[in-house]
């Protein structure tokens, strides 16, 4: 896997809204992102949409600066090279009802520029990967709500982006789907920083090569799935400098699925008890685990 | 006697008792060791024969070569998609796929098959044509009930003249309307923009502006020569069928407007904007400032019942308004080029649908 940075972000502050209704989705945050994939997980309003938004150069930062490629998002003579590598599926999106299938992914080809040459091939890769080959001569407003999505999954990675921002990807999908999903979502990080907003433990469990815990429009945990569990098996204490510890020996017995969640709650908590200044928790690693493979804590 | 005969009968035409082939004939035909002239009158045979038809498929089946053969074949013929009927084949050419098709092909003749299509597709040209054709039909509806010419002048032709500077700046809105929140999708990729945004105005202006014009002339070719007010500067006795001309200007400025606010807002909420500004500046005085003979429904119609109306769309079209409508299209176009970077970008709508993303953080 590789090292380098993909995604940059320091001191992220986004506002929306105006007058009274103004709040801050996003304040303070900082994170730095590399190949693989990284699940953003937190409570409903902690800002990930939002963050997901910014990261996908439609929402543009109130202050704070992110580079992504090495590239700075408000710089508008490179804003087109870098949406090049961008792939981005919103939580909600709409879509030409007449389409079809192939045109609505073939439309988002020739969106992303991809060379005409190879656009056929790259939009048959990409409905063959969200299993939509079979379907693709229906009408888009034809499709059930898992076939939207994804549709709309094969419409983010036509164009092979470097930088790929899932929000929510598998809401609606049944369990097969996800399943396959998330051996997609790997075989894509080999090379991309993948970004999967998410409320599915399994999606972690399953997907994720790391972690990103937010809270209040900033983050408050990073780290492995595996360290999210332990810290959910063992028990979490910190000073409030970011410095974590885990007490207890744990319970061998516990799923992984069920201690990551134990480890989810676990931080939130501590991180609302530490409020806002508090600088992010660094999960430990369990001390077999290999660094960013998920399964590795799964028979522990 | 439909049984099959295995012993081949030496008078195969006036017998009585038909001849069939025999095993080892069909065995031979099987893996093609007959000769042709043999090949051929087996064939024959074997056409208007069911139970020699019958005996050949149970020899190929026992025949391991063929067996392969036929398996290959079958998956292939299975593989391909059936042929379509000819009457679909006909309805689909009839229909818009056939516009569609052809626009790709005359796209792909001019090395562009994408552009032309994703930019076309989305662009909602079907709505601008319908919106031509409505005020058309309800121009040339009041024409034949009322009898009234169809010079701004007079009759209720001045709605016509009201609408139709508008309707690019309707088919701008649609054209960004669309789906609905598709924007988000396409505000990531590289092509959004002021590109992207341009090109679909473009199709929607080369699509409106000759259809409104071709409706105007259709409507107005009934009229005498133009009337005073309208009559540019050192153009008199310009025939009535060239008055819509006078719309291109408001048109193209109406639009340039629209995009240009659209650098602010939401593209199809500054259309609106536009055109709701468009209309209450010409149809409220319009319609508030009657004369009083209009008051009467049976009246409402009628020539005589909209003077000022007519009068007040004259004045905003026509001679000293063309230039004021020159220089508002090319300060809209000033504003769009320098601006030209905010298309890229999420706008803050005016029902903060966008802002907020839905509310969900």
């Amino acid at each position: 896997m590789s090292e380098q940075v993909l995604v940059e972000v320091s001191d992220l502050a986004v506002v929306l809204g105006r007058g009274k209704k103004q709040r801050r989705a996003v304040d303070g945050l900082d994170l730095r992102l590399g190949a693989g994939v990284h699940g953003l997980l937190g409570p409903n309003g902690a800002g990930k949409t939002t963050l997901v938004r910014v990261l996908a150069t439609v929402l543009p930062p109130s202050s704070g600066d992110i580079s992504l490629l090495g590239v700075d998002v408000r710089d508008v003579r490179r804003r087109r090279e870098l949406r090049r590598q961008i792939g981005y599926l919103p939580q909600a999106f709409g879509y030409y009802p007449r389409f079809t299938v192939r045109e609505f992914v073939e439309y988002f080809a020739w969106l992303k520029e991809v060379p005409a040459a190879r656009a056929g091939v790259a939009v048959d890769t990409a409905l063959e990967r969200v299993g939509l080959a079979d379907r693709a001569g229906d009408r888009m407003k034809s499709l059930s709500g898992g076939m939207l999505r994804r549709a709309g999954v094969a419409q983010a990675l036509v164009n092979d982006p470097r930088v790929l921002l899932l929000d929510e990807p598998t809401a609606g999908l049944d369990p097969e789907q996800r399943v396959a999903f998330r051996s997609l979502l790997r075989e894509l990080a080999l090379d991309a920083a993948v970004v999967v907003s998410t409320h599915l433990v399994e999606d972690v469990a399953g997907a994720c090569t790391h972690v990103v815990l937010m809270e209040a429009g900033r983050v408050v945990a990073t780290g492995t799935p595996a360290g999210l569990a332990e810290a959910g098996r063992r028990g979490l204490v910190h000073d409030g400098d970011g410095v974590c510890g885990l007490v207890g020996s744990g319970s061998a017995d516990d799923g992984l699925a069920s201690a990551i969640e134990r480890g989810y709650t676990g931080v939130l908590r501590a991180a609302r008890v530490s409020g806002p200044g508090a600088a992010p928790v660094v999960l430990p690693e369990p001390a077999a685990s290999t660094s960013g493979a998920p399964t590795s804590a799964a028979g522990a | 006697m439909s049984a099959p005969q295995p012993q081949p009968q030496s008078q195969p035409s006036a017998s009585p008792q038909p001849w069939h082939a025999s095993p080892a004939l069909l065995v031979a035909y099987t893996l093609g060791r007959l000769s042709a002239a043999d090949a051929w009158s087996a064939e024959a045979h074997l056409v208007s024969c069911p139970s020699c038809r019958a005996e050949l498929g149970r020899i190929v089946d026992d025949v391991d070569d063929t067996r392969d053969v036929l398996a290959l074949a079958r998956t292939r013929v299975l593989s391909q998609p059936p042929p379509a009927p000819a009457a679909q084949r006909l309805g689909q050419r009839a229909a818009s796929a056939g516009l569609r098709r052809a626009i790709v092909r005359v796209g792909a003749r001019s090395g562009a098959p994408w552009h032309l299509r994703w930019v076309v597709r989305p662009a909602s040209l079907g709505a601008v044509a319908l919106a031509v054709a409505a005020a058309t039909a309800f121009a040339g509806i009041s024409h034949v009930v009322v009898g009234a010419t169809n010079s701004p002048t007079s009759g209720t032709a001045w709605l016509l003249w009201l609408l139709a500077p508008a309707v690019p700046v309707a088919g701008v809105a649609l054209s960004g309307l669309g789906a609905g929140d598709e924007l988000e999708l396409e505000l990531a990729t590289p092509s959004a923009g002021w590109r992207l945004v341009l090109w679909r105005a473009l199709a929607v202006v080369v699509t409106a502006v000759p259809l409104a014009l071709l409706a105007g002339w259709v409507t107005a070719s009934l009229t005498g020569p133009a009337p005073p007010g309208l009559v540019p500067p050192g153009t008199s006795g310009v025939s009535g069928a060239w008055l819509p001309v006078l719309w291109l200007l408001p048109a193209l400025a109406l639009t340039a407007t629209a995009l240009a606010l659209g650098t602010w807002l939401v593209l199809w909420q500054a259309a609106a904007v536009v055109g709701v500004v468009w209309l209450l500046v010409v149809g409220v005085p319009s319609l508030v400032l009657r004369t009083p003979s209009s008051s009467a429904v049976g009246s409402a119609l009628d020539s005589s019942a909209t003077p000022f109306a007519s009068a007040w769309v004259v004045h905003l079209i026509s001679g000293w308004a063309q230039p004021v409508w020159l220089l508002v299209l090319a300060a809209a176009v000033v504003v769009v080029v320098v601006r030209r970077d905010a298309f890229g970008t999420v706008k803050p709508s005016l029902t903060a649908r966008w802002t907020t993303g839905g509310g969900e953080a």
